[in-house]
């Protein structure tokens, strides 16, 4: 409704596709637009230019045009940003433009700012009561059948708990003369357990992510270890270029794959060596921010040959992560390197040894795969819930305000009443439901209140 | 002068808690005023329990200090012993609380209101509204008078066909011992104004000298005195009256009379259990909803089964008598049973009734048809402040008196109304609520209500009502002056400690809130000279800094809605897309501005949208045609 901070949304549906738009508008999109671009907007101009997030890294080179209001479609500031279809690169531009002030835009908002600023004509207008309408049916039905399925039958006892302890928070402070005999609380005990669900609901964020875009497994490992070997039996055909040769993996690839229900990303990356060329260098500059960004490494050593510690070194590319498969290729011929290995042993990783030009060997390593996935919670189980970007910023909300209720004595108990209220409130705006008089109902049916 | 058909400016009808404050407000400011009374002896009588405040209450009693009113000063006056509720929490959700005289309070109610220049007062009943033109312009009484005014406002409390129910035993009367206004409440009927029917009760009083104390626990007043009046802004002599009385019956804390707390035994349970089917309640003789968190005994033994005993507090009636409250012990069980329940309670075994408890049942006008000015929709000029509501309590109805009298003498006088947010004040939560969503159970205010409690402490409502009493002329100038200099050094002390660094590193306002109690004295002696109520409100808002600002965040986001008002002739049966249910409540209750159309329970924020929607294009048309008659079209 303008006035507060700017709404931003992708525009173009989710999915692969070759441009996708995004848009932020409302006051402070200029700001905004300097902090990104490190340039004044040029009104109405489409240019080009690298999209840098609030960390510096490069997301994407992007066209972006910037409107003045009131010419605009909203009437407002608004700044249009075409970047390229990947689905990835709109969720981290989107989540970098909420880091830099913006708010997930609500259903219809756009439009809705647009009439309201008297962009639209009067026939236009009834269009626009059709579609808020059409919009919030859409969003109830939503709604519902979350409440229905999912996401209502792991909030609402998260809810009740709350409202309960709510009630005797109230009840301790209002009714305290009347009722002396209300209980004692423990905040820490009761409230640990609801916050330690609602942030483990918070977490299926990275998941939908997951489940959506495709798990990322890069393929990493010395050169001529059989990284692309692997990578071709993954895929099931000959697309990567394989050679004795060390080094034939120049630049990396990546592929799509499905795992049963799940999709995976599969990366193969230049093997990774001390080296004098110039051109080789730049492809494992490349293929280092593939491992960094990877959500699973695959690490292929030759286990038939000399160990070759070079990647140990590069510590960067993978210590900071907790989980990881080695993988010991060449089976077929006479081993060298046992699992037991030292070095395989400090790594810390689950190890798999196979032949990649044994079908029934990346079959296991599939199944292992999934498993493995699944125990290191970065694919869901298929009955899990999974929240979005709106209800991750809402959860975030409630996880926050339990947090800070639980580090309150009962002394303080309108504070405590105050932090549950809004972690009451951010959750309401989930499930969508008032909890005014639901609080009274709980105190007059909990206590004997009244002299 | 009454009979002789002198057209007056305000009519007030009942002389309750409501009624007192509606008529001092608008004599005040120089309106013609009758306050017409069925007996001039029961002004300002306090039907239930006799005490002022408590949690939200004691607020609002601050609130209607802040506004020009008169109870809390007579509440000063007239107490017996004061204490400041949850006074181990924090202060936001502190709450002064006083026993008072019943006798003296109204007395010196009755006193002050007699001395008013612009202020008569009459003993009569009213038995129907008069209506022209569809507008309020009097009431005519028993007696036949036609009393004529400007506007009337209608502060009936429980005498609209009030039916008192002792056991079998039923009869007329608004109050034991007195009448009920059953025409009126036709009348309202006649011209379109609803009713429903709820109930309340109270307990049976005793006589002090047939109690033996001996057993109780006794509940002493606060060793300091917290007043509900702010005596820091007035000049000595500037109180109303308060000479009336040779001085006040508590001037030092040991002044104060105690109170006491007894229990109800196994026998008292089993004495309830086996005549549960004698009690109107039970026996579905009383169809009137009773508020929940005043249950008579018998629902208290039947809704909570596990309780053992429940809790009686003595309160004493006065200094002028030795009549005893049980404050408890509401039945409507008949006589015989309510003594055979006071002796199954420790020390009471030889105590007298003197006066009986008893349940009345009443009419109310669902609140949803008044304004949030408290102006009738349906019948203009004409207001309704207190049970006739649908709350129940002294604060609640004087504070609705009050803000009554306020808007009818802004209406004679072409002036804006006054609606405060909820926000500002108690009596903004109270009176929203009311006109918004309705009641079903006699509404009673306390602090969880108020969705902004942390900023509506007692101690501040003189300043953060001072805007109100400024725009609206309700306190003298020179109060005015010194609440604004009180507020200047609050804001500056406010400044300086959250400006001034501290020793350890970050600012006083840090240290404050991480040291607490601690470094009070330190702390204010830095401020230099602030007196006692300054430093109350610094330190408040100092150590909730961070709480306050995030309520005051969620205002401004909220708060834009409440800014954009709806048009009075809104037509929703035009809008497209709106639920039924929705469409039905938003006609119904006719909200001023988007924001309490978003509080109507059922109304959601699709609902909001759509009325957004249509009252753009709604204005947005009318602009247009304005536009073509302005210029209309050349042909050339």
């Amino acid at each position: 409704m303008g006035g507060d901070s700017p709404f931003a949304a992708a525009s173009t549906p989710g999915g692969i596709s070759a441009i996708a738009v995004l848009r932020f508008s409302g006051c402070g999109c200029r700001k905004i637009f300097k902090e990104i671009f490190s340039r004044d907007p040029c009104p109405r101009v489409a240019t080009f230019a690298p999209y840098r997030n609030r960390a510096g890294i490069h997301l994407d080179d992007v066209v972006v045009t910037y409107f003045f209001g009131p010419t605009s479609y909203t009437g407002e500031d608004l700044v249009e940003i075409s970047c390229h279809g990947n689905p990835s690169i709109v969720h981290r531009i989107l989540e970098d433009l909420y880091g830099r002030g913006c708010r997930p835009a609500e259903p219809g908002e756009f439009t809705r700012t647009a009439f309201l600023n008297g962009k639209l004509d009067l026939a236009q207008a009834e269009a626009v009561a059709d579609l808020i309408h059409a919009r919030s049916e859409a969003a109830l039905a939503f709604a519902r059948q979350q409440l229905d399925g999912s996401l209502g039958r792991e909030l609402s006892p998260q809810v009740s708990i709350l409202v309960d302890l709510l009630a005797t928070v109230e009840a301790h402070i209002d009714f305290s003369e009347e009722e002396p005999t209300a209980p004692v609380l423990t905040l820490q005990r009761n409230l640990d357990p609801v916050r330690r669900t609602l942030e483990k609901l918070l977490g299926t964020l990275r998941h939908r992510h997951h489940v959506e875009k495709g798990v990322a497994v890069a393929f990493m490992g010395a050169p001529n270890a059989g990284k692309s070997t692997l990578w071709n039996g993954f895929l099931g055909r000959e697309r990567a270029l394989v050679s004795p040769i060390a080094g034939t993996t120049r630049d990396f690839l990546e592929e799509e794959i499905f795992l049963g229900p799940w999709n995976l990303r599969i990366i193969d990356t230049a093997g990774l060596r001390e080296t004098d060329d110039e051109l080789e260098a730049l492809s494992m500059e490349r293929s280092r921010e593939k491992i960094i960004g990877a959500d699973l490494l695959l690490w292929v050593i030759d286990g038939s040959g000399p160990l070759d510690r070079a990647l140990s070194s590069r510590e960067e590319w993978w210590s900071h992560r907790s989980s990881g498969i080695l993988i010991l290729s060449k089976r077929d011929l006479p081993a060298t390197i046992g699992r037991d290995h030292p070095f395989l042993r400090e790594i810390g990783w689950p190890t798999v040894e196979i032949s990649a030009r044994r079908p029934e060997d990346i079959e296991s390593l599939k199944c292992f795969l999934i498993k493995y996935l699944t125990e290191k919670d970065l694919i869901p189980n298929e009955e899990q819930v999974l929240v979005n970007q709106r209800q991750a910023e809402h959860l975030r909300e409630a996880v926050a305000a339990l947090a800070v209720a639980e580090t309150l004595s009962l002394e303080k108990g309108e504070l405590v009443a105050a932090e549950l209220r809004r972690a009451l409130d951010a959750l309401a705006t989930i499930t969508g439901e008032k909890i005014d008089g639901v609080i009274l109902d709980r105190i007059f049916g909990k206590f004997c209140i009244g002299k | 002068m009454v009979a002789a058909g002198k057209v007056w400016e305000v009519l007030v009808v009942g002389g309750g808690h409501a009624g007192c404050e509606a008529a001092n407000i608008c004599a005040g400011k120089g309106l013609e005023t009758l306050l017409l009374t069925g007996n001039l002896d029961t002004i300002a009588r306090m039907s239930c329990n006799p005490a002022i405040g408590g949690l939200g209450k004691g607020h609002m009693v601050r609130e209607i200090d802040a506004l020009g009113g008169l109870m809390a000063e007579n509440a000063d006056a007239t107490a017996l012993q004061f204490r400041l509720l949850n006074r181990s929490k924090g202060a936001a959700v502190r709450g002064p609380r006083a026993q008072c005289d019943r006798h003296l309070y109204a007395l010196r109610m009755k006193w002050t209101l007699e001395r008013m220049e612009y202020l008569t007062l009459f003993q009569d009943i009213a038995e129907e509204i008069l209506v022209e033109d569809c507008h309020a312009v009097g009431v005519r009484t028993q007696l036949g008078l036609e009393l004529r005014a400007a506007v009337t406002i209608l502060t009936t409390g429980t005498f609209l066909r009030g039916r008192l129910h002792i056991g079998e035993k039923q009869m007329d009367g608004g109050r034991l011992g007195d009448f009920s206004a059953g025409d009126l409440a036709a009348s309202l009927n006649r011209h379109g104004i609803s009713t429903g029917r709820m109930k309340t009760g109270t307990p049976p009083r005793l006589s002090g000298n047939s109690i033996d104390f001996s057993p109780m626990e006794r509940q002493d007043g606060d060793g300091k005195i917290s007043h509900f009046a702010f005596y820091d802004t007035r000049e000595p002599g500037e109180e109303k009256n308060f000479k009336m009385l040779p001085e006040p019956i508590v001037v030092r804390p040991e002044d104060q009379r105690p109170c006491f707390i007894a229990a109800t035994s196994k026998c008292t349970r089993a004495i309830v259990e086996a005549n549960l089917h004698r009690s109107p309640l039970y026996s579905g003789s009383i169809s009137g909803r009773g508020p929940r968190y005043c249950p008579s005994i018998e629902d208290k033994f039947v809704k909570f089964p596990d309780h053992p005993t429940h809790r009686l507090f003595l309160e004493p009636e006065g200094i002028s008598t030795d009549e005893w409250y049980v404050n408890g012990l509401s039945t409507s069980l008949p006589l015989s049973v309510q003594e055979d329940l006071i002796h199954s309670i420790e020390g009471l075994g030889r105590a007298k009734i003197l006066r009986p408890a008893y349940a009345v049942e009443y009419d109310y006008a669902p609140p949803t048809q008044l304004f949030p000015t408290l102006e009738s929709k349906i019948v203009p000029n004409l207001f309704c402040a207190g049970q006739i509501n649908g709350t129940s309590g002294y604060e609640e109805a004087a504070v609705q008196g009050l803000l009554a009298g306020i808007n009818a003498a802004a209406k004679l006088m072409n002036r804006e109304s006054l609606v405060l947010g909820r926000h500002e004040a108690y009596a903004g939560v109270l009176i929203d609520d009311l006109v918004t969503k309705g009641t079903e159970e006699p509404y009673r205010m306390f602090t969880g209500r108020a969705e902004y409690r942390l900023l509506l402490n007692a101690g501040g409502a003189e300043l953060r009502l001072l805007g109100a009493a400024e725009s609206h002329g309700l306190l003298g100038q020179g109060r005015l002056g010194r609440i604004r200099k009180k507020l200047r050094r609050v804001e500056e002390g406010v400044d300086f400690l959250e400006r001034e660094r501290a020793p350890e590193g970050g600012t006083l306002g840090n240290r404050l809130r991480v040291h607490g109690e601690g470094v009070v004295a330190e702390l204010r002696s830095a401020l230099g000279m602030v007196s006692d109520a300054e430093w109350e409100e610094i330190f408040y808002r100092v150590s909730y800094a961070g709480y306050l600002e995030r309520e005051r965040r969620t205002i401004d986001r909220l708060g834009a809605m409440d800014a954009v008002p709806i048009p009075e002739n809104m037509d929703y049966a035009a809008i497209r897309g709106l639920r039924t249910e929705s469409r039905q409540k938003l006609a119904a209750i006719r909200p001023r501005t988007l924001g309490q159309a978003g509080r109507i329970s059922g109304v959601g924020a699709a609902d909001v949208g759509l009325v957004r929607v249509a009252m753009e294009a709604q204005s947005r048309r009318e602009m247009k045609h304005a536009e073509v008659e302005k210029f209309p079209p050349v042909k050339i």
